[in-house]
């Protein structure tokens, strides 16, 4: 069982593995993709988060946020905080990885026999 | 035509990690402090799943469900989490150290000494603070803090309605700024902190007050200052919101109830030797009342 993240709701990675036919990879080979993105996810949303919110709040904030990640309150700390919609921000942000991932797995693609008729 | 080609596995996940890299060095680059923190709490920015996963694990999160309180004061945690779960006492007792070279008696501290506890302040406290700021300075940024009243607010504000310290009652008159705002239905948040946590400084005393009266008067209202108490280390960010005390009390600040409290000062004579620097604070990020100590931000800073 994996640990939840306060912005889970709002990124939906899973989406992604569509892109891949049945059987194309493995299992364990799709827990890995799913790994590295969520990590890029994470450090993308981090960033997201931390160039929104005060300066004087980040320690405040990552004290919390490292003791307990799936704190539903997190939000509205950073909305108060923020001012922003940070949760349409942190959407946008997880869209633009999910993208770039499609990208990049359909730019992976051997294109076989490209001129057979 | 064969337009569904097979995934290239080596190809997509030597991409994948590009862009992860990619994303973790922006993110270092942008906010190296913040990535500093997480890995003195042992953890990778973005590996927060895994520690998510961790703490369930272990059960943390399992007794926490059980414990947990309502949202409300969840929200109160959050809000004082910095000095609840830091180790506030290793870091006062290390700033006080650092602090150990001031004189007994508050004196006329040389530019040397006052670089050096601005450099302290950045280093403990995370805040730009220093003894001259746009060309304005006191007479003296080390020397004696004593108590004050409350300031009235507004018109008709009595010590009753003041929700901290009441006992110590309001001053008879204005402050050297007059009332915070017009009515009690105007008065704003912010200047309800402004009062709480105010300080009075001798601007009477300036060399040049009656020359450049103006500016001065408006540069010195609500400006922005740090009060550390060297004794124990505790520091308070306020704001000047009156002028004193008068020479010959002795005393070359006033505290408001709220800012004596913070410092431990309310107790006894009431009175004690503090720094009182300017924060360079354009930005207004730093909060009023007690500074939260960041024994990572020390370490990181180190």
């Amino acid at each position: 069982m994996k640990g939840k993240i306060f912005y889970d709701h709002l990124v939906r990675l899973e989406e992604v593995l569509v892109e891949f036919k049945q059987g194309e990879l493995t299992l364990e080979e799709r827990e890995t993709v799913l790994d590295i993105a969520d990590e890029t996810v994470h450090t993308r949303v981090l960033k997201v988060i931390l160039d929104r919110l005060p300066l004087h709040r980040h320690r405040l904030f990552l004290n919390r946020f490292h003791k307990e990640p799936y704190r539903a309150e997190l939000m509205d700390f950073l909305k108060r905080e923020t001012g922003v919609n940070i949760e349409k921000l942190i959407e946008i942000e997880a869209e633009k990885v999910k993208r770039r991932l499609r990208i990049l797995i359909a730019g992976s693609r051997k294109y076989r026999d490209k001129q057979t008729r | 035509m064969n337009v569904s080609g097979r995934v290239d596995k080596t190809k997509l996940f030597k991409s994948l990690e590009r862009l992860k890299s990619r994303s973790k060095h922006r993110l270092s680059e942008k906010h190296p402090r913040a990535v500093g923190y997480l890995q003195l709490k042992g953890i990778e920015a973005g590996k927060i799943r895994q520690h998510a996963t961790r703490l369930l694990a272990s059960g943390a999160l399992a007794t926490s469900l059980v414990l947990l309180p309502p949202p409300s004061a969840v929200m109160k945690e959050i809000a004082s989490a910095v000095e609840s779960t830091l180790p506030v006492e290793n870091l006062r007792s290390k700033l006080r150290e650092e602090l150990s070279f001031l004189p007994d008696q508050p004196r006329r501290l040389t530019e040397g000494e006052e670089r050096r506890l601005t450099a302290v302040f950045r280093q403990y406290l995370g805040i730009n603070a220093v003894a001259q700021l746009e060309g304005n300075r006191l007479n003296q940024s080390f020397g004696y803090i004593g108590a004050e009243q409350h300031l009235p607010r507004f018109p008709g504000d009595s010590a009753g309605m003041h929700d901290e310290a009441v006992m110590a009652g309001i001053t008879p008159g204005l402050g050297a700024w007059g009332y915070f705002a017009p009515s009690r239905s105007a008065l704003t948040n912010e200047q309800i902190k402004q009062e709480k946590y105010y300080v009075a400084v001798q601007t009477l005393y300036l060399p040049d007050w009656n020359a450049r009266f103006r500016y001065l008067r408006d540069w010195y209202k609500y400006r922005k200052v740090v009060v550390v108490n060297p004794e124990n280390g505790l520091a308070v960010a306020a704001v000047v919101a009156d002028a004193g005390p008068a020479d010959w009390t002795g005393k070359h600040f006033g505290g408001s109830p709220e800012v004596m409290a913070e410092l431990h000062l309310n107790v006894g004579k009431q009175k004690g030797a503090v720094v009182l620097f300017f924060v360079d604070d354009q930005n207004n990020e730093v909060p009023l009342g007690l500074l939260a100590y960041d024994w990572a931000q020390m370490m990181e800073t180190k």
